[in-house]
């Protein structure tokens, strides 16, 4: 199917829409009063999202979902960063639902459920020394009978204490860096093999650390082939960074707008501070950074048919290299032009701030895009 | 540019260095290099220290109790102070009111107040900035109106830290609108306790330094807490921002926060190397050395040249904005480390051993937050540019 560029009717609808639903139901008080205790998020807002239909947007029609593209995840993903709303929707839909898809008929159900707000699925990725290896799986599922016991170690795994599934990478075979021999498991929550110790992250989200402990796992809880989790982990993390990327273009059009907004009325000097031509370059050069962030997104993402589809991971590589450097300038410029008054907690500047500076250390740094990009190299010259 | 300590530096220097190790408590220590507030119990401990070793004071004059040090002196105790991860001076009280005192106090005055701000017997808190007025400090409004032989203010004052920890005010107050703003400023001293003063509580984004904003009601104040002549306060406050010279450019600390960055870039291994020399983030280190190496010797230059008798001008506003980016860039830095677990907040103390590593990276997340003011308080750094701009380069 030849993919569009550009929103049609539909998903200007679909964007429009979301952006009131978000404006009548969320705000940053909501996100900080959520993100002190598990769950960490809004069920009742969740449920207000799945009705208007936002959860499932991106999901096939077959799994409840209106069966929408790459778009329709920006559109979303987008939303949620302008209005900083807080929620699993990131690790749920874009990071699980190509890892859902690979898997069985359970696997198939869960997306059901996910569109219909019935469910919530996150992925833990992080090793406590892994940093962002995928390849870097120390926690074994060794073979018992039919089935395996999965020990080790997760950090940071997002909205863990509220999901009701989780996805565990373990290694059946071979050593903690090698390529080969992860299998991907899906596993019901709230089991006595599974510990977890849940916080508030920087951010204003819902993180935990995971001890699993034998954990009992059967072969139907394979996610794709059993040693053969890596690169079905990496399509899924590149999704994800480009569904994140799309949420740093809402968090930096907010910043921009709501500095310019600033700079028209805050007066120093007898003159408003918009009026200095030093800060006025300065405000040209976020909106550039965000403007072609957002351009940068779009050209990803809409390349992106579902959650089966494969993703570029020269895409995902350049577009969150792009992003990552937009974002840390987008948010230092905004609070620094804020001034004082953009160091307090009262504002969202300082919250779209955080949100985005944490969002640079998730999936990948700096130093592991440069990596993958120069094996970019190699493998295709 | 220990390089260029004379013999006599190089003794003073090994005795500093010598009682920082003896006599800093490894909880104090600690707190400093998280970079968050000692708290009054741990600077008041610190303070009684520093005072039974004579050096509670570095830059005041032996009559009132301080160091009598030169700025040679002054500037390598500060050197081997933040390698050390000792608190500073009681910053309001010793590099600030002291001094105010020193220059422009009647000797009642100073005999009143004076031994209570070296002894910390009162901490002190600045009041400065309000709401309308940040940048343009010049414009306050907050009005201190005399009747008889008190002054009475209205207004308000925002963005004083440690205030709730806090004894005693000095401040800024308008005393005459009807000439130009810098004129009509007058420098009140006052205990926070004072009927008709109230505190309201403004959380930072970092989510655990609390600042606060004061409101005047009546608030009566006697004449004779009057410092200087009435309606001369602008020169006054100038002198007060000429005294942070040996601060402004915060090489010490930059260099401390440098050294623990490699520490812990090298600690954290990654595959099977440690994380420092990873290409992209050790390009970042070598660039911020670089930067700081430069941002020394300028600071070096500028403070000991000759023929400038030690009086820095206003190119010495050059160094706040290196030396702010710098330590932003440090605080970034670290927090890459962290990495992955940057998410994680701490709200204790980091734990000891065996992950101090690790636990002081996830501290690095919160500084990394909270030092966006460095570059907005005390001058911001666009103000800092207008200077230069303006009376150094005559544009």
């Amino acid at each position: 199917m030849q993919q569009s560029f550009f929103l049609g009717e539909d998903q200007r609808i679909f964007r429009e829409s979301l952006a009131r639903w978000l404006e009548e139901n969320w705000s940053v008080r909501e996100r900080q009063r959520h993100g002190a205790e598990d769950p960490g998020f809004s069920r009742e807002a969740w449920k207000g999202l799945a009705e208007i239909g936002a959860l499932g947007a991106f999901l096939p029609e077959e799994a409840g979902g209106a069966g929408g593209g790459g778009l329709e995840l920006m559109i979303a993903m987008e939303a949620f960063g302008r209005a900083l709303f807080a929620s699993p929707f990131l690790s749920s839909v874009p990071l699980a639902s190509p890892l859902l898809s690979a898997g069985g008929r359970q696997a198939q159900a869960l997306l059901e459920k996910i569109a219909g707000g019935a469910a919530i699925v996150t992925v833990a990725l992080t090793e406590p020394r892994g940093r962002y290896d995928l390849n870097h799986v120390e926690t074994r599922a060794e073979r018992r009978g039919k089935g395996y016991r999965l020990s080790g170690t997760k950090r940071g795994v997002p909205y863990a204490a509220a999901a009701d599934w989780i996805v565990l990478p373990a290694r059946s075979s071979g050593e903690a860096r090698e390529g080969h021999g992860i299998t991907l498991f899906l596993v019901e929550a709230g089991r006595k093999d599974l510990s977890l110790r849940s916080h508030t992250t920087a951010d204003g989200g819902r993180a935990a650390d995971l001890d699993l402990r034998a954990l009992a796992a059967e072969e139907s809880d394979v996610l794709g082939e059993p040693g053969k989790g890596l690169e079905l982990l990496q399509r899924a993390v590149d999704l994800a960074i480009l569904a994140q990327c799309a949420e740093a273009v809402g968090a930096m059009r907010k910043l921009q707008e709501s500095t310019v907004a600033y700079a028209k009325t805050r007066e120093q000097f007898g003159q408003t501070l918009g009026s200095f031509q030093a800060l006025q370059h300065r405000m040209v050069d976020m909106f550039a950074a965000a403007e072609s962030s957002a351009s940068r997104v779009q050209a990803a993402l809409a390349r992106i048919t579902g959650p089966a589809s494969p993703v570029d991971p020269r895409d995902a590589i350049l577009t969150k290299l792009y992003v990552d450097k937009a974002a840390r300038f987008v948010g230092q410029e905004a609070v620094q032009i804020h001034g004082g008054m953009g160091m307090t907690d009262d504002l969202d500047v300082g919250h779209h701030f955080k949100r985005l500076s944490m969002m640079a250390l998730t999936f990948a740094d700096q130093g592991k895009l440069d990596e993958r990009y120069r094996d970019l190299q190699g493998s295709r010259p | 540019m220990e390089a260029f300590d004379t013999t006599d530096d190089r003794a003073f220097r090994h005795e500093i260095r010598a009682f920082f190790r003896e006599s800093l408590p490894e909880d104090v220590r600690r707190t400093v290099m998280t970079g968050l507030p000692t708290g009054r119990e741990m600077a008041d401990r610190w303070h009684k220290v520093m005072l039974a070793k004579g050096w509670a004071a570095p830059t005041w004059p032996k009559e009132h109790g301080g160091t009598g040090w030169s700025l040679k002196r002054q500037y390598i105790f500060e050197q081997e102070r933040v390698a050390a991860w000792a608190p500073g001076p009681l910053i309001f009280n010793i590099d600030m009111v002291g001094p105010l005192f020193i220059r422009y106090g009647t000797p009642a005055q100073n005999a009143r107040f004076l031994p209570r701000v070296l002894s910390g017997e009162d901490h002190w808190c600045q009041g400065f900035s309000e709401p309308g007025s940040g940048s343009d400090l010049a414009s306050l409004k907050c009005r201190a109106v005399r009747k008889g032989d008190r002054y009475v203010i209205n207004g308000a004052k925002i963005w004083q830290t440690a205030v709730y920890e806090s004894d005693m005010m000095f401040g800024l107050f308008r005393t005459d609108s009807s000439g130009r703003k810098q004129q009509g400023i007058s420098v009140l001293v006052l205990p926070l306790a004072s009927k008709g003063l109230s505190l309201r509580p403004i959380l930072l984004l970092d989510g655990i330094e609390r600042v606060a904003q004061c409101t005047f009601e009546d608030v009566e104040v006697p004449v004779e807490n009057l410092i200087g002549e009435e309606n001369q306060g602008w020169s006054i406050a100038k002198y007060l921002l000429t005294l942070e010279r040996l601060g402004i450019a915060e090489v010490g600390a930059s260099r401390a926060c440098l050294g623990r960055l490699k520490t812990l870039a090298g600690a954290e291994i990654r595959g099977n190397e440690p994380l420092l020399l990873e290409p992209t983030l050790l390009k970042e280190i070598a660039d911020v050395e670089a930067d700081l190496d430069a941002l020394e010797a300028t600071e070096y230059r500028f403070l000991f040249d000759p023929q400038s008798n030690g009086e820095l001008g206003p190119e010495s506003s050059i160094l706040k904005i290196q030396g702010t980016l710098i330590r932003q860039r440090l605080t970034e830095l670290t927090m890459r480390v962290a990495g992955p677990f940057a998410q994680e907040t701490a709200t204790d103390l980091p734990s000891s051993a065996p992950d101090e590593a690790r636990s002081f990276a996830a501290w690095a997340t919160r500084h990394y937050f909270n030092f966006r003011k460095i570059s907005i308080y005390g001058g911001s750094n666009e103000i800092q540019r207008n200077i230069v701009a303006k009376a150094v380069l005559g544009l």
